[in-house]
């Protein structure tokens, strides 16, 4: 050791670059660590004046690895309170350390579970996902240990402790993370089949949602037969969440919705619902699911529930009793809940009012009759009900969202100057958006997108529909030549714009789907990307043979092969949280958008079986600036609109209006 | 829709058709769409290279022509020479005496009540067959229609169209009060100005409705 005190400097020469020999020496050395600890000490105590700093932050390092833990507490221990005295006395948070976890699962238990009552719903998400992922990563021992923390009502040590945490908050994210995970890794939650019955059947907290995917969850883990219900189990699953109540046809509307200029307060009301948002859009539309309901008798069932059962009192829906005043600073994501919309960020008054609307519903469902509606879905409590949970059960939006195609115009700004490559387009660019100089045996038949960043924007749309072969080539004539491509439409299937009038058939195999986002359009992990947008039509579907299958992706397969005939992708760059000015100066290029492709060989058989060709058109928009270009800069901005119709011909050629322009079948270079 | 006997000029029909579905302007998919196609077939028909492509490319057309004539009442634009006249073949239909709701007089009480009902029912039928002649533009007039469509027409719809196009001459526009119409009104007191006869029409409405007023209030 003392040739390792006389020669430090020389020694730690390449420390801090990885290459010194000190460390390698050290071990070969065999001494004790107490020792090789104290000749590092005395090393640099000698030689001081000659270390640079780097290297002596090296060293402290390398002490670090042969010293004992005691003496590692010990340092710690002053060094930390070193730093805590260094923080102003009212910005110190004080912990109940028996309050703390002390082992990994239950620490990061306690950390997800707060996360999912944070106040930013995005943050919630974020939660939910890690937890999902925990489960398919084959680690539920964190899962196991969130469940065991379902009853925590405060949270003073993982959230501000003199704020109030959103337990309600936390309680569905929870269950929506495990319903999520009974449909994706039953067994991760299957142990907890019983406690989700009794959650989906909890009449002393009847929350509306919570207890409808507590239901969903167990359903789930039925349907994978990870748990195998015995008849009590089975009949309360079925009655959960349910109202025992006969349904009534509504009454006539007066008093069952609130008006938001005329709502007049009662005085004796100890909680104070906001009147311009919370009661005429949240409020009125949970009233009007029963048939008789008076909304002052709702609005009393759900103060009860704020004052009485959660404790709240007091006039916090003022801005100066909101008490995480600074995480409401964040500009790009928005606090209120206008027109019946979901806040990003939950103002406390909100968040209870929110609670309060569906434990209040499902409190009255087991005394009222709710509505009675038609014979149609639409309009039934299920489906108002459906609308506001996930979009696409048991997906998340999120589970869409798929990786960037790998193509150039996704990922690229154009090379060429900007405005001339505005006005350029060709017969290849077209042929590209098909999907054509790929080789993977497939076609883009339907598919919309956009890329864009501060001084380009491109955006294509693709449609398609069958036409009858004899009149094709008339209609893409007709059809090209129309003054603007938006006075005519390539119909989905089931659109008033289909023809079918001998010898003129135009008929859609597609279909647009049409959807409202439901809780999960505030996760920020589906990057902008909503549920499917256009599937096979059913008929297409029982001419082919069609399943849907969702295994990270969403596809269609043959039933009887199992081989992929529709691919659906989606993509996304924007989290969606980001605010639009400063992507208005951002040179990142980003894309976002879906495609659903088909395999070439399978609609090659399918045309033929249906005696018709494939219309395809292929709209191009191109432009010199990019995202909301402002008034400043419209008289330099450039845009250009391009417009092709084709005709995929069953025997594999490409027709255009001014004759064939190649073939589809064959590969292409 | 059938034919009663094949059209003589079929290629006529069919520039007509395409003429009328429209090469021009309008979201009119189906109609561009068949203008193409049957532009397509007729100009194979005349301007085949041999004799032999022209007559087969004539078959092909003249088959189509029929087949679309056959369908013409459900034609967009105004293929179809009764299409103009859409709306008022529906209201004439719907103002057919039998029609009448008051036809039947109830008690003798409510005789008077019926009987001004019925006359008000009848004015406003007549009025709104005035209103909607009025609308009609001059091109919308059958008269000035491609003979070869109709010569297309089966017996009874231009037996129709002849009724409709005497019924709008019955009626003369204001706007069109030409030296010639001023000369004929002396000759024929039967020709009446459109809005002379819907204003006509309003007094005789605006009485009876005063008179069954009237006779509401008396019963109450």
């Amino acid at each position: 050791m003392p040739f390792v005190v006389d020669h430090l400097p020389g020694l730690s020469r390449w420390l801090v670059q990885g290459e010194s020999p000190l460390p390698a020496l050290l071990e070969a050395s065999g001494m004790q660590g107490s020792r090789i600890t104290a000749a590092l000490i005395e090393g640099m105590e000698r030689h001081v004046d000659v270390l640079d700093a780097p290297t002596v932050y090296a060293l402290v390092g390398l002490i670090g690895r042969h010293c004992g833990p005691i003496d590692t507490a010990q340092v710690m221990a002053r060094y930390g309170d070193r730093l805590v005295q260094r923080i102003p006395a009212y910005e110190r948070d004080t912990w109940d350390l028996t309050d703390m976890p002390t082992e990994t699962v239950g620490g990061l238990a306690r950390f997800l579970y707060a996360l999912m009552g944070d106040i930013d719903v995005r943050i919630r998400w974020r939660a939910a996902h890690v937890a999902r992922r925990l489960a398919r990563l084959g680690d539920p021992g964190v899962i196991h240990k969130i469940v065991e923390l379902y009853g925590r009502t405060s949270e003073p040590s993982f959230r501000k402790p003199d704020a109030p945490f959103y337990w309600l908050a936390a309680r569905l994210w929870l269950m929506m993370a495990l319903d999520r995970i009974a449909a994706e890794t039953p067994s991760a939650v299957g142990r907890h089949g019983q406690w989700l019955l009794e959650i989906a059947s909890d009449n002393e907290f009847p929350h509306l949602l919570v207890r409808s995917f507590a239901k969903s969850a167990m359903c789930r883990l039925v349907e994978s037969r990870v748990l195998v219900p015995d008849t009590t189990q089975r009949d309360a699953l079925q009655r959960a969440n349910t109202s025992p109540v006969r349904r009534k046809k509504s009454r006539k509307p007066s008093r069952r919705s609130f008006d938001r200029y005329r709502h007049r307060e009662h005085e004796e009301r100890r909680f104070h619902f906001d009147p311009l948002d919370t009661l005429p859009y949240w409020y009125s539309g949970a009233v009007r699911q029963f048939a008789d309901l008076d909304s002052e008798e709702f609005l009393n069932v759900a103060e009860r529930w704020i004052v009485d059962h959660w404790g709240v009192q007091g006039e916090i829906w003022r801005w100066d009793q909101e008490s995480r005043q600074g995480r409401f600073s964040d500009y790009s994501a928005s606090s209120m809940h206008s027109h019946g919309s979901l806040p990003v960020l939950e103002r406390f008054h909100t968040y209870l009012e929110w609670h309060a609307m569906w434990c209040a519903i499902g409190e009255l469902m087991q005394t009222r009759a709710l509505a009675k509606a038609g014979e149609d879905y639409y309009g039934t409590f299920e489906h108002w009900l459906a609308l506001e949970c996930v979009t696409s059960p048991p997906l998340w939006l999120a589970d869409f969202h798929g990786s960037k195609p790998f193509e150039d115009r996704l990922w690229f700004a154009p090379k060429e100057n900007v405005n001339a490559w505005v006005e350029d387009v060709g017969n290849d660019d077209y042929l590209a958006e098909l999907g054509l100089v790929s080789d993977d045996g497939t076609i883009v038949v339907g598919g919309y997108y956009d890329t864009q960043s501060h001084n380009f924007m491109l955006s294509v749309r693709v449609e398609t529909a069958l036409v009858s072969p004899d009149t094709a080539s008339a209609l893409v004539r007709a059809l090209q030549t129309a003054d603007d491509s938006w006075d005519y439409r390539i119909p989905p299937a089931g659109h008033d714009l289909e023809i079918d009038a001998i010898p003129y058939k135009l008929m859609g195999w597609l279909i647009d789907v049409e959807h409202e986002l439901g809780i999960d359009e505030r996760d920020p992990l589906r990057y902008g990307v909503r549920a499917i947008e256009c599937r096979p039509s059913h008929k297409t579907e029982t001419a082919l043979n069609l399943k849907f299958v969702h295994n990270d992706q969403a596809r269609w397969v043959d039933a009887s092969r199992w081989n992929t005939v529709f691919v659906y992708e989606a993509w996304g760059d924007n989290r969606g949280d980001e605010r639009e000015d400063r992507l208005r100066y951002d040179e990142t290029v980003r894309s976002s958008g879906w495609r659903l492709r088909a395999d070439k060989e399978a609609l090659s058989t399918f045309l033929n079986e249906m005696g018709l060709d494939l219309i395809v058109e292929i709209e191009i928009t191109r432009r010199n600036k990019g995202y909301g270009y402002s008034r400043h800069d419209e008289e330099k901005t450039k845009q250009a609109r391009f417009d092709r119709v084709v005709l995929l011909r069953r025997d594999g050629t490409i027709e255009a209006a001014e004759g064939r322009l190649g073939t589809w079948t064959a590969s292409r270079p | 829709m059938g034919l009663s006997k094949p059209p003589k000029d079929v290629l006529g029909l069919g520039r007509h058709l395409v003429r009328e579905l429209g090469f021009e302007e309008g979201v009119d998919t189906l109609g561009r769409w068949m203008a193409h196609h049957l532009a397509e077939l007729i100009d194979n028909a005349e301007n085949g290279v041999t004799p032999a492509e022209r007559s087969k490319a004539r078959m092909s057309a003249t088959e189509t022509i029929l087949k679309i004539w056959e369908h013409r009442a459900s034609l967009p634009r105004k293929a179809y020479p009764l299409a103009p006249y859409e709306e008022l073949l529906k209201l004439l239909d719907r103002l057919r005496p039998g029609d009448d709701p008051f036809r039947y007089f109830g008690l003798p009480t409510e005789r008077k009540r019926d009987q001004l009902s019925a006359d008000l029912f009848d004015g406003l039928s007549r009025l709104m067959i005035a209103l909607l002649l009025m609308k009609l533009s001059p091109e919308d007039e059958s008269a000035k229609m491609d003979a070869a469509a109709i010569e297309a027409l089966s017996e009874t719809e231009q037996h129709v169209l002849r009724a409709l196009q005497q019924w709008g001459e019955l009626f003369t526009s204001t706007n069109e009060s030409t030296e010639r119409t001023r000369k004929s009104k002396k000759g024929a007191a039967a020709k009446v100005h459109l809005d002379e006869a819907a204003i006509s029409l309003i007094d005789n409405i605006t009485n009876t409705l005063v008179e069954l007023r009237s006779e509401l209030q008396g019963a109450s």
